[in-house]
């Protein structure tokens, strides 16, 4: 750890590596990637192209094309249909979208939503503002869940063997199961669930479970370690889950913790922690980060001091930090192994707690053991932090006396033949578990084995019936989000395909086939709200509508100062079980370490036929359409490895192959690799390496001991990292805290010189101009406005192979920037919408108009009139527009049409297109406005990026109204826009990204000891 | 050596060149003609329809208000098309025998919608929004015409982006009274001159032509 690996790589060629840099081969100054690069489109002359084509056949294309595009105009207008209702239902107007509010359900994290309707078609889902966990805003997955209930690769039909079946048949095998189980109370029924959040559905378990006391329930989820909550708390039986306020927290230090991106109540903290990243001169202070981890992830690269510290390195850590709080410790001092960085990095972080008791945080990352989580519960204990920067929510059991069974607890026994039927609800170990062919072959030994899922999965073909799920956006149900709010999942569609929700299947083994989950929900609350005394049995209704309107059922602790008092604990003592574990063994650091993640945009498999969420750039990496083996440039040196370049991890003689790829601040020695990938039975088939079999029970999460062959060949992978290449221009801009409050570094960014412009002055026009402001301070990079962009925008996708062609068709792009030195960089990331600019270049070489200037201030964008010559792509200096090379959009298949956004055009081949400011909201508010004589107020239009962005990083309104938010934001000192000099006058600008390194340490022990 | 072409040539060679200009301008202006023609927009031309509803009858002779039928058109973008009970709240009443009403009734008694054939279309990629021009004092008539005169529906005006431009760029030659808005034949008092300028200014009626007002 710590050793200075990266002499090898710096400056090939002698010349000065730029400050900022988005690619290693930019920051070693390589010369083959920058030509590669400086085409405006990579790889699209010299990739070899399929077919070889002549320059006959060129001209000969040439002249037909020319002569059928003539025919074009030869067709006759279509003749179309209105169809009304026959009743129309209440309340439905064609043409406006109606919302409702529900929740989802990821994993272990719940997120209200409100789902915009059209016609009955849910086309989008926003966050639900009153709701904790997500506060308006959503993440990546809630986006796309949209494309996952329109996807057309769902399972729709009853499947019993390999026949196609009936509900009615699967009643019937459901009322003989129930015969056998009654006689035998249920002895060798199993039923196996992901994470349950719903209370119905718990409650459903424990009726299953009463019936049939025999029956045993068994949980998993792949992208969970199980020890930390079971390990949360000393008490038996009932773990509280802790729940972290950020925005008290003046330092922070993650173990190994995604907290902003990749936790129950991510949203949340991610809209707390930039609550607390925007400093001005009225609010000057901010809060400070410390994260070690062993990847970036999207809270390492918003972090003010960051440890690429490897896996099994983090309880070491975690061990040495609490030394260095002077906690007492029985052990050996545990700080000799460490490197000289990470024993700086802690004495940092130690300090900065020590200073900030009461208001400081210590996160222990959901994927370390058990003792990590201790060491930091300890530490919170210590440093008064319980009751302030987190607070303990009950764990609902649903009044289930057990706690349920892990599934290698099932495996064991479906091995041992103690199994006769076996439930499982969407989930899919026999892709996803450890040993996940032990997995397989086990349940090949259960009699009878039923799944109901919303894909026909690995999993489910090694079942004898497949009952097709109805997705959440189809189904009623409640979920409990992360600090227990509980809200009523609604559905705003019928099943597409007559599938069936959960509740409604489980219902039908209970002996009630008839009973819809509507009911199901309904009386589980109606009891609920009798026994909790929230409303007599005469107002449940209203208690109900209010739920249904509110998407918020029942606050939880959040809202709930009373509960939270409660929940504090009193410090814990330093007991003798802790004190020996507070000396971790130190690992060496010479044997390689093998890291497992869900993966960032497929979690654990579940999104692998998702289109969006493959071909959305994973954070940091920007890898689309697959995953690789993620190693820092230092252990590639080593290993004589380049990005792309296939190798064979080897495991205890298990192996894989997979293309490996360079991440700067990644640690030494360790690869990460990324669950979710690889599925044989997904979507249009296998995309990317399963690193699975790599896995085993006792070793899911990080292993030592493997090894790594290099093959000899390369494995294209689709990366965005290297498109729209910034030549070294200087697009990023980062200050430290004392930088941002200083007046010198204002005035400096505030001078600038004059600018001429070729082009008349535009006259001042009255009415709104829009602009929107981007914070690059509050910016974490997570990807959610480029996702929720191509949901409202009908953006299409358009594969791995056009991705590689630098083809992608994000209207907004995130770019990531890396600073200094590749081992310990700063990251940055950067959202790239169009400018806007008012000096559009791209204007003026249209030659048929179909880009102009509208009033508004707006870069308008007229499909109906391009003819795609691209020279508005090629004028453009920010690389913002997209073109149709091919006809990207599906025209063809049925239920992806009911996803699309009717007051968005579909673009067809051959077009231009790009970012409009979501210009069909801003028409819409102005109708609105207009129609009911009311002005638009400041706020009123949100943009799709804006909408969703979890930190308010996106800021959009009129920029002529002195008064309004983005008015002010960019009147701020941070305020900067892109290639000033082109004086191109974007109505896109952006904030400087500010950083609180802090203080040297000595000044910091300085000030510490003035307070003391 | 001789000369490779003969005097007469040069006459014909102007009259070939004369020709093919005279021919460019004569297949251009027949394009222009065709594309602007009834035949092509359709205009006055009636579509075949699963019941021959006539506007006429409904709207000059019975004197039902355009709202009835059309409800949403205050409120929305789409005006709306009535729903097989909207029908049948009269024709459950009267001329419940009709032959030319079995669709209607079987739409009732089976639940399968009516599907009319659409009359006023636009392009997919053309958001027209019926609330804001109701709310401008845009009368029915002045796009759809002379509804109470059309025994079968048909398109009163070609609907191509010149003419919406028309307006857009002028709506002071078409705008009128608010109450005026649904009626037909409305004749401007004094004149749309002198009505249209108050009116404009009264209703605040700006309307744009920058492309995104209709393409997005």
């Amino acid at each position: 750890m710590g050793n200075p690996v990266f002499v090898q790589i710096e400056n090939s060629t002698g010349r000065q590596a730029p400050r900022y840099w988005r690619t290693l081969a930019e920051y070693r100054n390589k010369e083959s990637l920058a030509e590669q690069s400086s085409a405006e489109f990579t790889h699209a002359i010299d990739d070899p192209s399929p077919m070889q084509v002549g320059r006959r056949t060129v001209l000969s294309y040439l002249a037909a094309s020319a002569g059928l595009a003539g025919l074009s105009a030869c067709t006759s207008l279509p003749e179309r249909e209105i169809v009304p209702f026959v009743q129309q239902p209440e309340y439905l107007v064609p043409g406006k979208p109606r919302y409702y509010a529900t929740a989802m359900q990821m994993g272990d994290r719940v997120v209200g939503l409100l789902a915009e309707t059209h016609l009955g078609r849910p086309t989008k889902l926003e966050g639900n503002p009153s709701h904790p966990a997500s506060l308006g805003a959503t993440g990546i997955f809630a986006q796309a869940e949209i494309l996952t209930l329109w996807d057309p690769d769902r399972a729709a039909t009853v499947r019993r063997g390999r026949n196609t079946s009936t509900w009615a048949a699967f009643a019937i095998e459901a009322g003989h199961l129930r015969e056998r189980m009654q006689r035998d109370q249920g002895r060798g029924f199993r039923l196996l669930t992901g994470a349950v959040r719903s209370p119905s559905m718990l409650a459903t378990i424990g009726e299953l479970l009463r019936q049939f006391p025999e029956a045993r329930w068994h949980t998993f989820e792949a992208a969970r370690r199980e020890e930390p909550a079971a390990a949360g708390s000393p008490s038996s039986g009932n773990p509280p889950v802790p729940v972290y306020r950020i925005a008290a927290a003046d330092a922070i230090v993650s173990l190994d913790a995604d907290f902003l991106h990749g936790m129950p109540g991510s949203l949340a903290h991610a809209r707390e922690f930039a609550s607390r990243r925007r400093p001005s001169a009225e609010q000057p202070s901010m809060n400070r980060l410390y994260v070690a981890e062993p990847t970036p992830s999207v809270t390492g690269s918003c972090a003010d001091h960051r440890l690429a510290a490897r896996c099994d390195s983090i309880p070491a850590i975690a061990g040495v930090l609490r030394e260095e709080l002077g906690l007492p410790s029985q052990g050996p001092a545990a700080s000799r192994g460490l490197g000289a960085e990470a024993r700086e990095w802690v004495r940092k972080a130690a300090a900065d707690l020590q200073r900030n008791r009461g208001r400081s945080l210590v996160i222990p990352g959901e994927f370390q053991p058990a003792l990590v989580h201790q060491l930091a519960n300890q530490m919170n204990a210590f440093l008064g932090n319980e009751g302030s920067t987190v607070v303990w929510a009950d764990a609902d059991t649903g009044g289930l006396s057990s706690e349920p069974g892990t599934l290698q607890s099932l495996v064991e026994d479906m091995e041992a033949g103690a199994v006769n039927t076996l439930l499982i609800l969407d989930t899919n170990p026999a892709y996803s578990a450890p040993e996940a062919k032990r997995v397989a072959q086990a349940m090949e030994k259960v009699a009878l084995r039923l799944h109901a899922g919303l894909y026909e999965t690995e999993t489910s073909r090694l079942c004898h019936w497949n009952l097709p799920m109805a997705h959440f956006l189809e189904s009623w149900g409640d979920l409990r989000a992360f600090d227990g709010t509980c809200s009523i999942v609604q559905p705003t569609i019928r099943p597409l395909k007559g599938q069936k929700p959960a509740l409604e299947i489980l219902a039908t083994v209970l002996g009630a086939p008839l009973m819809t989950d509507a009911e199901i929900v309904r009386n589980h609350w109606r009891r609920e709200a009798a026994s909790n005394r929230e409303s007599e049995a005469a107002e449940f209704d209203l208690f109900w509508r209010r739920s249904l309107r509110d998407g918020v059922i029942r606050r939880g602790i959040l809202f709930n100062s009373e509960v939270s008092a409660v929940g504090s604990r009193a410090p814990v003592e330093n007991g003798p079980a802790v004190g020996r574990a507070v000396a971790p063994p130190i690992p060496s650091d010479s044997k390689i370490e093998l890291v497992f993640r869900p993966d960032p945009t497929l979690y654990d498999g579940r999104y692998a036929s998702n289109g969006w969420l493959q071909e959305l750039p994973k954070p940091i990496t920007s890898l689309t359409w697959g995953n690789a083996a993620l190693i820092s440039a230092g252990t590639a040196g080593r290993l004589g490895l380049e990005s792309g370049d296939a190798v064979e991890i080897g495991l205890g003689g298990r192996s894989i192959e997979i293309p490996v790829w360079i991440v700067p601040g990644h640690a030494e020695n360790s690869v990460v690799l990324h669950l979710g990938n690889g599925r044989e039975k997904a979507g249009g088939g296998r995309v990317g390496v399963d690193v699975n079999p790599l896995r085993t029970w006792g070793a899911e999460w990080n292993v030592r001991g493997a090894t790594i062959r290099k093959l000899g060949h390369q494995v294209p992978l689709a990366a965005r990292q290297h498109h729209q290449n910034m030549e070294n221009r200087d697009l990023i801009r980062s200050w430290t805290l004392d930088e941002a409050l200083s007046k010198e570094k204002a005035a400096s960014a505030a001078l600038k010189p004059e600018l001429l412009s070729l082009y008349p002055e535009r006259p001042v026009r009255d009415g709104p101009q829009w602009g929107m402001s981007i914070d690059l301070s509050a910016c974490i990079g997570c990807g959610a406005c480029t996702i929720a962009c191509q949901a409202e925008n009908n953006i299409s996708v358009v594969g791995a192979e056009e991705v590689r062609r630098g083809r992608i068709m994000h209207w907004i792009r995130l770019d990531t920037y890396f600073e200094g030195d590749p081992s310990a960089p700063g990251i940055y990331h950067q959202p790239v919408p169009c400018m806007q600019c008012e000096n559009a270049p791209c204007e003026v070489v249209c030659p048929v108009g179909a880009t102009a200037h509208s009033e508004e201030g707006l870069n308008q964008m007229v499909y109906n009139r391009c003819v795609g010559t691209r020279y508005c792509s090629n004028n453009c200096p920010y690389k913002v527009r997209r073109f149709n090379f091919f006809q990207y959009a599906d025209y063809e298949t049925g239920s992806l049409k009911g996803q699309r956004n009717p007051d968005v055009s579909v673009r067809s081949r051959g077009v231009m297109e790009k970012c409009t400011y979501c210009v069909q909201r801003i028409e819409a508010a102005k109708i609105r406005s207009k129609v009911n004589d009311q002005p638009i107020a400041d706020g009123q239009i949100v943009t799709a990026c804006q909408q969703v962005c979890p930190t308010e990083a996106i800021v959009f309104g009129n920029i002529a109204d002195p008064g309004s938010k983005v008015s002010r934001a960019k009147s701020g000192s941070r305020n900067y826009t892109l290639l000033d000099e082109l004086n191109t006058r974007p109505r896109t600008s952006y904030l400087a990204c500010v950083r609180n390194p802090g203080n040297d340490l000595a000044e910091l022990r300085e000030s510490e000891g003035g307070t003391v | 050596m001789s000369q490779l072409f003969h005097p007469a040539s040069n006459a014909l060679s102007r009259f070939l060149i004369a020709g093919a200009l005279c021919g460019i301008a004569v297949i251009s202006t027949l394009a222009y003609a065709y594309f602007r023609s009834d035949y092509f927009t359709h205009r006055s031309l009636t579509q075949q329809q699963p019941i021959p509803f006539s506007h006429a009858h409904h709207v000059s002779g019975l004197g039902i208000e355009c709202q009835y039928c059309h409800t949403t058109v205050e409120v929305s973008s789409y005006a709306g098309i009535p729903n097989t009970e909207t029908c049948m709240s009269c024709h459950s009443q009267i001329w419940t025998n009709a032959a030319y009403l079995a669709p209607l009734r079987e739409s009732l008694r089976t639940g399968n919608r009516l599907r009319w054939t659409r009359v006023n279309d636009l392009p997919d990629y053309v958001f027209f929004n019926h609330s804001i021009h109701i709310k401008k004092g845009i009368g029915c008539e002045s796009c759809h015409g002379r509804v109470d005169k059309m025994p079968l529906m048909s398109k009163g005006h070609s609907l191509q982006m010149g003419w919406c431009l028309d307006c857009h760029r002028d709506p002071g030659k078409f705008i009128r009274p608010r109450e005026e808005v649904y009626s037909m034949g409305y004749v401007p008092n004094p004149s749309q001159e002198v009505v249209g300028k108050k009116l404009v200014a009264a209703y605040d009626a700006k309307p744009k032509t920058d492309c995104y007002t209709c393409h997005r």
